[in-house]
């Protein structure tokens, strides 16, 4: 057997993090390099993240009882048993081939030595190197050699190799000796590489360098990423940069570097709309009035829409127009942004601070080798993804360059069924995110048992409307169907599971009644969505997937109507179904191009209220603009009236902006009513996890541990948890089968620890620690009704300790002394 | 109760009530009967469990005495098989026990059917032992005698909570002549099954019965302003609480005498005999040494963190105490504060949640 | 539990011990403490009579560990915790809340005012409100002076 892969993890940030965490956990010897001294990347100084308003970092860490793994906010450190971390270095290049591949590391932050440094900052008093206060006290001088981060203790200093000219002076004042200066052309080579993942982000977009507003220069006209400095809790009021003096009103400028065919920025870059809504809502909590310019609020994940609305309620204000400019008023002191929220009404608009919603950089590429076989790059470091779907991409990459390595690593299965933890998974759903998560354990040595209700595999049909995506879910269907570790059970369902993660007992039943039972340690719930009905009075209307379906059908050759509208978000993003179902949008800009193609003259007509496309399908929309399809915005409060006459469709709608009505025939109307999803609330109660109103399935963490229910052993992916478009269900799906693959590989640990034990003869079976138990660890056996703790699930918080009256519920012994010597 | 109806007790009150709870055995309304009973020599009648209807005469379900409290008890045999229905005669602080075990986990409450006593107090076990020497009916003078009743436990003098709640049947006393009557009060539900079972007939009320709950409570009340004011203040300071604790014991009477404490094992017995030594001599060495057996004061304060909010206020610790403490006057004084701040109150009702369980997100600290 | 209050070298000194104040601040491990180094890296000080105690979460505090800070000599518990939502654990922190709810009239009744007893939630980067509310903590308890258990020498 081939010994541990050897994996190189570029990058420390939050993907970064995941993808090492996940691949160490599945057995790798793993190696993390990242620039900076500490890990967390941009989240070092991000304390509030949307759609919380909470940091939440710290949840990624895995709950380690021998405590060999670091156990605190990671802004102050990291430390994990299977992780080499290198603070402070960059890879530079990688050569070779996969098993044989060499990184060169190259000093990007040199580490004064902390167990000489007494925090006397006689170094940085020397230094000459000013340099931009990214955490905002004010407290210290940032020069080149500084606090490492914030959270650090004070004696840990490093020295930004960015900046330092290597003039001496530092090294010359400490009396200690702490600081070594040549260890700055310190390299390091990594051989015998297995594969390396990129997770090292994307750069942001500065105004500076594309001259965005001629007053970007102007000191308070700053980034959402300076804002976010401001915004820190560890300051008080917000002050102006440039005189100091507290913010009354602030605007947000969107786009700022995304979406501008000038600046050969034709894409979206996905997250900006959300920091904003975000800041500005942070900022109403200290009563600074807020409005923030947009073209379209892209506020398109589950829970992203209500999140608008609360904005809204704690009164953000939105204006739908792209400012021109940002005038100087030298006079007042203030910026000024003239604008024209409808044509011929221009308005101006003064405020104190102007932030420039910056996105990513439109000349950004990844670095050179990220194209080398055996490099696998994370989505993330393709285009800026919000927090959730970083750690899904990140998990889903470390999975992808797993299942390539064959991963000879992982316990051979059926061989090694412990007592306790049974290695098969269980995935429910074939759709694209169950056949992905089904292929990323079989490819990982896990049998996996896969339940289908439909007699054949492939989902609810959302997906395979366009030819290549069709042929790549019949290629994912068809590799499960073949592959010897999968065993298909179409035309069945589960109805029930029971038993800790590790020891699931589930029942399946198949179309004849006949029922089953499952032993498995893990189960992946992909039971996928499918359209939201519509209410359809006549047959000239279809729904974006009929319709998209049908002109795709026929391909290059096929019939378009002569005339069709549109209408976007119909009875969606508004309650009851208040979220963006994130498909229709693109799906509808391409059938508009497809529509185009097939009958050039078309009368093409969309009704919308933010058209929702990210990253580079912003593309379909400029090129659907410049192809004649005309947009007309509408405000759910006066949705576009419909009435059939002459067996043509008529519909009303009042444009708000230009305050008009208008009227428009059309031979075909196309409705877009969103997606559900198919059987949440049912799989939610078959599988004790929780489900949010509309039937999705809630996650533990809804940003750093997306993919876990809130039953341990229990994963949900793709369109059953949150509306997502195909790829992103293929990589929810894979991230789910890594999380599923690295809890088993722990539970067939024959070393299972755990944090807390019951003493049987203590316990008088009150029940008061299940009720305490955030995590579900807790259960009473089935047969002997004694009370014990699920060590996979356990995350060792204490709190049944602490509500045991008794201390029938105890710290497991090795734990026992250090939690007395801690207290 | 909405449906009252009296019953002839020819002299007997006690004896009325038994041949009911024979009844209801014969009809196998329940399938065991839960009763305080004094099988001879003994005179002092304790829980006993009965399951045979000609057993039930040697029962005394109106004694004035609680040998201990019968709610655990109650609550231990209410978790067996569920074919076994169990009628239950419990005074109203043992009902409020029973609900808090409930919640606990400790009982099954389907399996009971709760038979409420009205209680104008109950004697010391070594009182009742006396007195019956003295007095050869003394189950049913005592309802007729206020001599006899003065003489009740320390802690039920100033008990305003002395009518049953959340029972099925109520035994009614006050305000009637028991030497002739007796009442029996129900609810829908399992309550009026059973009295459909005892052929009760729904009938009015006698007017004097809420004059006389209404003194009895004025009474009270007052006595307990009484006695709370003058433990509050009492314990209000660390040499107050001091000067009753110091003379514990550390003997887990109180502890183990109490119905809602449901521990298997005290965690405070536990740690007296498992004292880190490297701590007691740190301890010693610091003015005027450690008193031993050490953390009794740890215990009660413990004790009072862990259940005040579900004290009862049955009295039965300062009962046991061999040393006279006042624990369930510390122990009320607390619990009233307590239960106030928690908007609960002990026994109320079994689906009111425990308070300590309560992690929502609302509010504010 | 050990609080550290009595070290045996000023056992005997008597008075002298008493003339300090001791304030006990009970903190979770992810956002509280974090604030603490926080606000050493920014030099912002705390009373020096504080002495932080880590915890993983405010939801594994247990009732006793409060009541032996009190019967030890602590002149005040402060609690530090993780805002609601922030909890590492999920809801840890709404644990203390209502464990603290509970015991405060507990203690108030054997002579500990409520004020003596404080639950603050500290996010990880709020250092200066660590601070803030450490020294505002720290102040009511030297007006209030030394509890009346201190000294007693109780367990
Ligand atoms: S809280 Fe303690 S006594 Fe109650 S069930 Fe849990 S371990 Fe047993
Ligand atoms: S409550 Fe107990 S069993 Fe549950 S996660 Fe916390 S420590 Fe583990
Ligand atoms: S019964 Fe009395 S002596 Fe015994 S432990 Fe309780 S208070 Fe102390
Ligand atoms: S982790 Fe901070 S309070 Fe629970």
């Amino acid at each position: 057997m081939k010994e541990a892969a050897r994996a190189l993890v570029m990058g420390g940030g939050v993907s970064g993090l995941k993808a090492a965490m996940d691949l160490a956990r599945a057995g790798c010897s793993v190696f993390l390099a990242e620039k900076q001294a500490v890990p967390a990347g941009l989240l070092l100084g991000l304390d509030r993240q949307f759609p919380s308003n909470h940091c939440g970092l710290c949840r990624v860490l895995p709950p380690d009882p021998s405590g060999r793994t670091w156990q605190a906010c990671m802004r102050r450190g990291f430390g994990h048993p299977g992780i080499e971390f290198f603070p402070g270095f960059e890879v530079q290049d990688i050569q070779g081939s996969p098993g044989n591949m060499s990184a060169t590391l190259i000093r990007q932050t040199l580490m004064v030595d902390s167990d000489k440094c007494n925090a006397c900052m006689q170094c940085v008093e020397v230094c000459p190197v000013h340099m931009p206060d990214l955490f905002s006290t004010g407290q210290i001088p940032v020069k080149a050699i500084s606090r490492a981060a914030p959270h650090r203790p004070p004696h840990h200093l490093a020295i930004s190799l960015e900046a330092c000219t290597l003039c001496g002076r530092c090294r010359d004042a400490c009396r200690e000796g702490a600081i070594d200066l040549d260890a700055a052309r310190e390299e390091k080579v990594l051989d015998n590489l297995d594969f390396a993942v990129l997770a090292s982000g994307v750069e942001y977009c500065l105004p500076e360098v594309y001259n965005l507003y001629q007053s970007a220069a102007h000191a308070d006209v700053i980034t959402t990423l300076d804002f976010e400095a401001l915004l820190s809790s560890a300051g008080t009021d917000i002050m102006r940069p440039s005189d100091g003096r507290p913010v009354r009103r602030a605007a947000w400028v969107q786009c700022a570097g995304s979406r501008s065919l000038k600046l050969e920025a034709d894409h979206c870059s996905g997250i900006c709309c959300m920091i904003s809504l975000k800041q500005a809502s942070l900022a109403r909590e200290k009563d600074i009035q807020c409005s923030i310019f947009y073209m379209d609020m892209r506020t398109s994940g589950r829970d992203w829409q209500k999140y608008l609305d609360r904005a809204r309620e704690k009164g953000v204000e939105l204006i739908r127009c792209r400012p021109h400019s940002i005038e100087q008023v030298p006079e007042e002191q203030i910026l000024r942004i003239p604008h024209a929220p409808s044509p011929g009404n221009q308005q101006d608009r003064d405020f104190d601070l102007v932030v420039l919603s910056v996105g990513r950089d439109p000349a950004w590429k990844p670095p050179e080798y990220a194209g080398r076989e055996g490099v696998f790059t994370s989505p993330g470091s393709r285009r800026v993804l919000d927090i959730a779907r970083s750690i899904i991409a990140a998990s889903a990459t470390a999975a992808t360059a797993l299942g390539e390595d064959r991963q000879e690593s992982l316990p051979d299965q059926e061989a090694k069924d412990q007592d306790q933890v049974h290695s098969r998974v269980l995935v429910v759903g074939a759709g694209p995110a169950g056949l992905s998560a089904a292929l990323t354990l079989a490819a990982g040595n896990i049998p996996v048992v896969l339940v289908e209700q439909k007699d054949h595999l492939g989902g609810h049909g959302l997906s395979n409307i366009s030819p290549e995506q069709r042929k790549e879910v019949q290629d994912l269907a068809a590799r499960a169907m073949e592959h010897k570790l999968v065993q298909v059970y179409p035309s069945a369902a589960v109805i029930s599971c029971t038993g800790p993660a590790g020891g699931f007992k589930s029942r399946i039943r198949d179309s004849s009644g006949d029922e089953k039972e499952i032993l498995h340690g893990a189960a992946v719930l992909a039971t996928g969505g499918r359209a939201a009905p519509v209410a359809r009075q006549e047959d000239r209307t279809a729904d974006i997937f009929e319709y998209s379906r049908r002109i795709f059908a026929a391909g290059n050759s096929g019939e378009a109507p002569e005339s069709v509208i549109f209408i976007l978000c119909h009875n969606t993003r508004q309650e009851p179904a208040n979220y963006c179902s994130r498909v229709c949008c693109s799906l509808a800009l391409k059938s508009c191009l497809q529509t185009l193609s097939l009958r050039p003259e078309a009368e093409v007509t969309v009704f919308y209220r933010d058209i929702m496309v990210q990253g580079d399908d912003e593309e379909l929309y400029t090129r659907a603009r410049s192809e004649g399809v005309r947009f007309i915005p509408y405000s759910p409060d006066a949705p576009p009236s419909l009435e059939a006459k002459d067996g043509k469709i008529r519909v009303k709608g009042s444009d708000p902006y230009l305050s008009e009505e208008s009227e428009y025939e059309a031979e075909q109307l196309v409705l877009a009513p969103g997606v559900v999803p198919a059987a949440g609330s049912e799989m939610a109660r078959i599988f004790n996890v929780h489900s949010s109103a509309e039937g999705f399935l809630c996650e533990a963490d809804a940003k750093y541990r997306p993919v876990e229910s809130g039953r341990a052993g229990i994963f949900i992916c793709g369109l059953a948890r949150n509306p997502v478009p195909f790829k992103e269900a293929v990589l929810e799906g894979r991230a789910a089968a890594m999380s599923a693959l690295g809890l088993l590989k722990q539970g067939l640990d024959s070393r299972l620890q755990t944090f807390v034990r019951v003493k049987p003869a203590l316990c008088s079976l009150c029940g008061l620690c299940l009720e305490a138990c955030p995590f579900k660890a807790r259960y009473a056996h089935e047969e002997t009704g004694a009370m014990a703790v699920d060590p996979l699930a356990c995350r060792g918080c204490g709190a049944c300790v602490a509500v045991c009256p008794n201390k029938a519920s105890a710290w497991s012994e090795q734990l026992e002394e250090n939690v007395h010597e801690l207290n | 109760m909405h449906n009252f109806s009296l019953i002839e007790t020819r002299g007997d009150a006690g004896k009325a009530v038994s041949m009911l709870l024979a009844r209801l055995l014969e009809q196998n309304m329940v399938q065991a009967v839960i009763v305080p009973a004094a099988v001879p020599p003994s005179v002092l009648p304790m829980t006993r469990l009965l399951n045979n209807p000609a057993d039930l005469d040697q029962t005394s379900p109106l004694a004035p005495v609680a040998g201990v409290s019968a709610a655990t008890q109650a609550a231990k045999i209410s978790r067996g098989p569920q074919e076994i229905k169990i009628a239950a005669v419990l005074r109203p602080c043992e009902i409020r026990a029973l609900v808090e075990l409930h919640k606990l986990n400790q009982a099954q409450l389907d399996n009971l059917l709760v038979i409420g006593l009205e209680c104008p107090g109950r004697l010391e076990n070594q009182d009742y032992i006396d007195l019956q020497d003295q007095n050869q009916d003394l189950d049913q003078r005592f309802y007729r005698d206020e001599d006899l009743q003065s003489r009740i436990a320390i802690t039920c003098r100033s008990c305003i909570d002395f009518l049953p709640e959340n029972a099925h049947l109520n035994i009614c006393v006050l305000g009637l002549d028991l030497d002739q009557q007796a009442g029996i009060a129900w609810d829908e539900g399992p309550g009026a099954d059973a009295a459909r079972a005892l052929e009760l007939k729904p009938g009015q009320e006698p007017g004097e019965r809420g004059r006389a709950v209404d003194s009895l409570r004025s009474q009270r009340e007052s006595a307990r302003e009484e006695v709370m004011s003058r433990s509050r203040e009492t314990i209000s300071s660390s040499s107050g609480l001091q000067s009753m604790i110091a003379h514990c014991l550390g003997c887990f009477n109180c502890q183990r005498a109490c119905p809602v404490c449901f521990c298997r094992e005290c965690v405070c017995s536990r740690e007296a005999f498992e004292q880190n030594l490297e701590m007691l001599h740190t301890r010693a060495g610091r003015t005027g040494g450690i008193r031993l057996p050490a953390g009794m004061t740890m215990f009660h304060l413990t004790r009072l963190a862990h259940m005040a909010h579900a004290c009862v206020g049955c009295g039965q610790c300062s009962s046991v105490c061999p040393i006279h403490i006042p624990v369930a006057d510390i122990f009320r004084t607390v619990a009233a504060a307590t239960q106030k701040e928690l908007d609960y109150k002990a026994g109320r009702s079994p689906e009111e949640p425990i308070p300590h369980l309560n992690f929502s997100t609302e509010g504010d600290q | 539990m050990n609080t550290g209050i009595s070290r045996p070298e000023e056992a005997g000194t008597d008075n002298s011990r008493h003339k300090e104040l001791d304030v006990l601040a009970l903190v979770c491990n992810w956002c509280t403490y974090t604030a603490a180094d926080l606000a050493g890296v920014t030099r912002l000080h705390y009373p020096a009579q504080v002495r932080l105690i880590r915890f993983m979460c405010t939801g594994m505090i247990d009732m006793r560990y409060i009541l032996s800070c009190f019967l030890d000599g602590a002149d005040g518990v402060f609690i530090g915790g993780c805002h609601p939502g922030d909890c590492h654990y999920l809801t840890g922190n709404l644990k203390a809340r209502v464990r603290i709810k509970g015991i405060r009239p507990v203690l108030e009744s054997v002579g500990i005012p409520p004020q003596r007893l404080r639950l603050e939630w500290i996010g990880a980067s709020e250092g200066k409100k660590l601070q803030e509310d450490l020294t505002s903590f720290a102040r009511v308890i030297e007006q209030l002076g030394p509890s009346d258990y201190k000294g007693m020498n109780l367990v």
